[in-house]
């Protein structure tokens, strides 16, 4: 409907951006209610990569901004209160517009890479990091405790094998979850007339 | 009073959104002059909205469309100027008030615009102050937004409105959420604005809280301006003459009930004992409210914002969890969390029930056991006159059309009782018969109807029965049938149970 | 003037914000056992500092229980509550204070006074806003739907994952665009984006009060870390 970056900043961009990143959150949110146990958390990324495809695609198909799509990725990894999520998010952000930037913000193809890149960077940042990098020194205190077998048990859980398992499986879900966006955005929100 | 001289002028104005098919405003000739209260009326859609838009220079930057003609505000072209430039002179205040708030708390949100227009520390402080005292609100001031009912928000609406001191103010629909009551006390602030000199244009459905009050009325139909009467004239016209108008009434006295067929009372359809209700560590909201109802009846329950409706209105429907009280159907003592299988509930927002893709699907939800749903859905959407738009999205329809549908689900479910909640919410003249008819349909065939409602003129053309709600309790019931009755309803609106 | 002030003492909002991002950032990065137990003594010092007497005792009395749940406990669910529980309890604490004891205007004010760009503040602003509100458009939904026949239960969600979602965050999403717009030409006519400096309603100011605050703040993580270079454990 309208043509792309007709012009530059306006707030009612950021607002929209604003209220839907608030709606990822939300789903967040939602979905982190599984991370009750190390065992079912390790699902919590992929569904929400799962879910949350479709406020991003909004926010493309709304404001058709790509400096909209750096703030959504930066405002939703703030709210990660998590300094390494914050970093890994901005970064996410800052090559979704570069994407967007180069290609055009209603390029579904583009769009379901570079939200897979942003998915894979989060789920890698909030909740690979600090399990993998920085929980050696605590299962060698805990293996000092408890003895190896404990250890086994933990290591099977955050070893860079699963970890990286885990990151395939968030960026498969992305894909799904971009697939599902895409549906969506035209049997309602085009069709309504919204985008 | 200042001298009037002109401050608003559209000179052969037209305006066409962006992706839509139509103009908005067609050719439309006025000039505003300063300190005139002017208010703009006619049908949704009519263009009213726009023209409140230009006003306040929204179009053609923040809607963006094709805009001919020239509109002079304060002597600039809308043209060359912003919303954020005209602000500072141009205050305006919309019909929802939640969604036009930025903070969360009313000092924050009354000192909002100041802090924006870069007004020093000391001076925001002062004219917050001075703001609340001046309206009489100080008992308003630094409270939680979320804590504030309806009517107090558009109240704080208004002082956030007052604080640059602006020259025109403009409100669009400013009424839609409000009851009988807060709308009075709006009426006030306006008059004291009015008083000060300011000019102000209100588009609006609702007129009644404008008598006596506005100096000119435009009435617009297709984006044109079709009549312009003097407060005087306006007054002047019957009841039947506003309504060949398609106008909701000026005088509230003018309102008369319609007759309904006589109720045949056979035995009591529903029967609720000794409820009482208080929301998580609230004080109590209902206290032990007991009520016999039969099928056949359409029941007003009536009371101001926040005094409990909607909550006993969802309460009856099973859909807030309730635990002191029994309810009978039919004889039968049914569960409260059971009520949900025999009480339909439509709720105020329509947004908030539509799910599906299209018109027709959307009716179709949750219906399709019924036999030969086809037919019924496809005689529904021509009553409702939605058969036109059977494919659309259900977002993609005007805000009483969305009503009309939602409405349109609640009569296809087989369920003996429906609730509905502010259904006439913000709609003209029109929908809103079209809501009444819809409501008298139900009625007739057999059901029990609620209708929760701040709507005078929707009460008298349904209502059997009205329940006045106050204090948790229901203070009043009565039949209506006789005007005298009716007269009790209305004062108590007015006067929100005589404080 | 607010009731959030009322008990405690009174201190700028940024210390909290930096609280949280040390104790989430430290949680993970540095050993459990005592390590872990000093950050929450941390947290817990400030709470109280803030005047959640009460919070603070229940949080404390969770951790203790658990802790203590953690030497009795079969080895599996013990590594749940000490690699996993507590430290999720510490960060959700540090959160708490913020969002118990800060007024949101407050907030973006210290933000604000900090320089960050508006284009970061305003949707940080904006999400605090409308949490609640959109809060409340769940619920109406959830009630929509159940009043239509097609209510979410366990087994709804299961049978009809795809319908649910798609019943739940369609209605959702349209709301929040046309918010979005109704927001942001209210804003618009209040000046929102006028080319001017922003002034301020509520002034921050880091006074002397803070800065010292900060410091010892900053001097007890340190310790921490330090704590957890050394070799003993317990």
């Amino acid at each position: 409907m309208q043509t792309e970056n007709k012009k530059g900043f306006q707030v009612k961009d950021l607002i929209v951006t604003a209220l839907l990143s608030l709606c990822a959150l939300v789903i967040y949110i939602i979905c982190a209610f599984l991370s009750f146990s190390p065992y079912t958390m390790l699902v919590v990324s992929p569904l929400w990569s799962l879910l949350a495809a479709i406020t991003y695609f909004l926010v493309a198909a709304k404001t058709k901004k790509p400096w909209a799509l750096f703030i959504f990725c930066a405002v939703t990894g703030i709210y990660g209160f998590y300094p390494p999520m914050i970093i890994c998010c901005i970064i996410a952000g800052i090559i979704s517009a570069l994407i967007a930037w180069k290609t055009g913000c209603t390029n579904g193809k583009t769009l379901t890479f570079s939200y897979i890149i942003y998915m894979v960077l989060a789920a890698f940042s909030g909740t690979y990091i600090p399990f993998l990098f920085f929980s050696n020194q605590t299962l060698e205190q805990y293996a000092g405790m408890f003895g190896e077998s404990y250890l086994g048990i933990l290591q099977t859980l955050v070893s860079p094998v699963t970890a990286i398992i885990m990151l395939v499986v968030v960026a498969i879900c992305a894909f799904v979850g971009a697939l599902i966006a895409k549906k969506l955005l035209k049997k309602h929100f085009k069709k309504a007339g919204m985008v | 009073m200042k001298k009037q001289f002109p401050i608003i002028s559209f000179e052969h104005a037209s305006f066409q959104y962006e992706g839509q098919s139509q103009e908005s405003l067609k050719d439309v000739k006025l000039i505003i002059k300063s300190g005139e209260f002017l208010v703009i009326t006619g049908q949704s859609g009519c263009g009213k909205t726009t023209l409140t838009r230009c006003i306040n220079n929204l179009i053609p930057r923040f809607f963006e469309g094709r805009l001919s003609g020239e509109v002079i505000v304060l002597g600039r072209s809308i043209k060359e100027s912003d919303a954020g430039e005209a602000g500072k002179e141009i205050a305006s205040i919309f019909q929802d008030p939640r969604s036009q708030f930025f903070t969360t708390n009313s000092s924050s949100e009354v000192a909002f615009a100041c802090e924006n227009y870069g007004i020093p520390h000391k001076e925001i402080v002062k004219r917050v102050n001075s703001a609340f005292q001046s309206l009489n609100m100080e008992n308003l001031k630094d409270r939680d937004i979320f804590a504030l009912s309806s009517g107090e928000r558009q109240k704080v609406a208004f002082l956030a409105a007052t604080t640059l001191n602006p020259q025109i103010y403009v409100l669009d629909e400013p009424s839609a959420n409000l009851d009988i009551h807060t709308i009075l006390q709006v009426r006030e602030i306006l008059s004291a604005l009015k008083a000060a000199g300011h000019t102000i244009i209100v588009s609006e459905h609702r007129l009644f809280y404008l008598y006596g009050l506005a100096d000119r009325f435009l009435i617009m139909e297709d984006g044109q301006i079709c009549e312009e009467l003097t407060g005087e004239e306006m007054a002047e016209l019957s009841a039947v003459q506003m309504h060949n108008r398609r106008l909701r009434p000026l005088n509230l006295d003018l309102i008369q009930i319609e007759r309904k067929e006589s109720i045949c009372r056979s035995e009591v359809f529903l029967q609720i004992r000794n409820l009482s209700f208080s929301h998580k560590a609230m004080p109590e909201l209902l206290h032990n409210i007991s009520l016999e109802a039969y099928k056949g009846e359409t029941i007003a329950l009536i009371g101001e914002n926040g005094c409990g409706k909607t909550t006993l209105g969802k309460i009856l429907s099973g859909l807030i969890r309730c635990r002191q009280g029994a309810f009978y159907i039919d004889g039968k003592n049914v569960k409260q969390q059971k009520l949900s299988d025999y009480v339909y509930f439509v709720m105020q927002e329509a947004d908030h029930q539509l799910y599906t893709d299209s018109v027709t699907e959307e009716l179709r939800l949750g219906n399709k056991r019924i036999p030969s749903i086809d037919e019924k859905v496809s005689q529904i959407l021509k009553m409702l006159h939605l058969e036109n738009f059977k494919d659309c999205h259900p977002y993609a329809l005007s805000g009483g059309q969305k009503q009309r549908l939602t409405i349109g689900a609640a009569m296809l479910s087989e369920k003996p009782i429906i609730v509905l909640d502010e259904p006439t919410s913000g709609l003209d003249w029109d929908n809103m018969c079209a809501v009444a008819n819809a409501v008298n349909y139900m009625r007739e065939a057999g059901k029990l109807v609620f209708i929760i409602t701040h709507d005078l003129e929707f009460i008298s053309l349904t209502a059997s029965r009205a329940l006045l709600l106050k204090e948790g309790i229901i203070k009043d019931d009565l039949q209506m049938t006789e005007q005298n009755n009716f007269k009790i309803v209305k004062n108590f609106m007015v006067e929100e149970g005589g404080e | 003037m607010n009731k959030l002030r009322k008990h405690g003492v009174y201190y700028d909002s940024r210390i909290k914000l930096l609280l949280i991002l040390l104790t989430s950032a430290l949680a993970f990065a540095l050993g459990g056992g005592l390590t872990g137990l000093l950050l929450f003594g941390v947290v817990c010092l400030f709470a109280l500092l803030s005047g959640l007497w009460k919070t603070s005792i229940k949080v404390a009395i969770v951790y203790i229980v658990l802790l203590m749940l953690a030497q009795v406990l079969p080895i599996h669910l013990s590594s749940v509550i000490t690699f996993f529980l507590l430290r999720i309890l510490t960060i959700a604490f540090a959160l708490n204070i913020l969002f118990q004891t800060t007024e949101i205007s407050e907030l973006i004010a210290a933000l604000q006074a900090s320089h960050i760009p508006q284009a970061i503040v305003i949707p940080v602003a904006i999400i605090l806003r409308f949490l609640p509100s959109l809060k409340q458009d769940v619920l109406y939904i959830k009630q929509g739907m159940k009043t239509r026949g097609v209510g979410l239960s366990f087994w709804r969600i299961v049978s009809h994952p795809a319908q649910t979602y798609e019943g739940f965050l369609v209605p959702i999403l349209m709301r929040l665009l046309m918010t979005a717009t109704e927001l942001s030409a209210s804003a618009e006519t209040r000046g929102i984006s006028y080319p001017c400096e922003k002034t301020h309603y509520i002034l921050v100011d880091f006074r002397l009060r803070d800065s010292i605050l900060l410091i010892g703040m900053l001097a007890l993580f340190a310790v921490i870390i330090w704590t957890s270079f050394q070799p003993i454990s317990f």
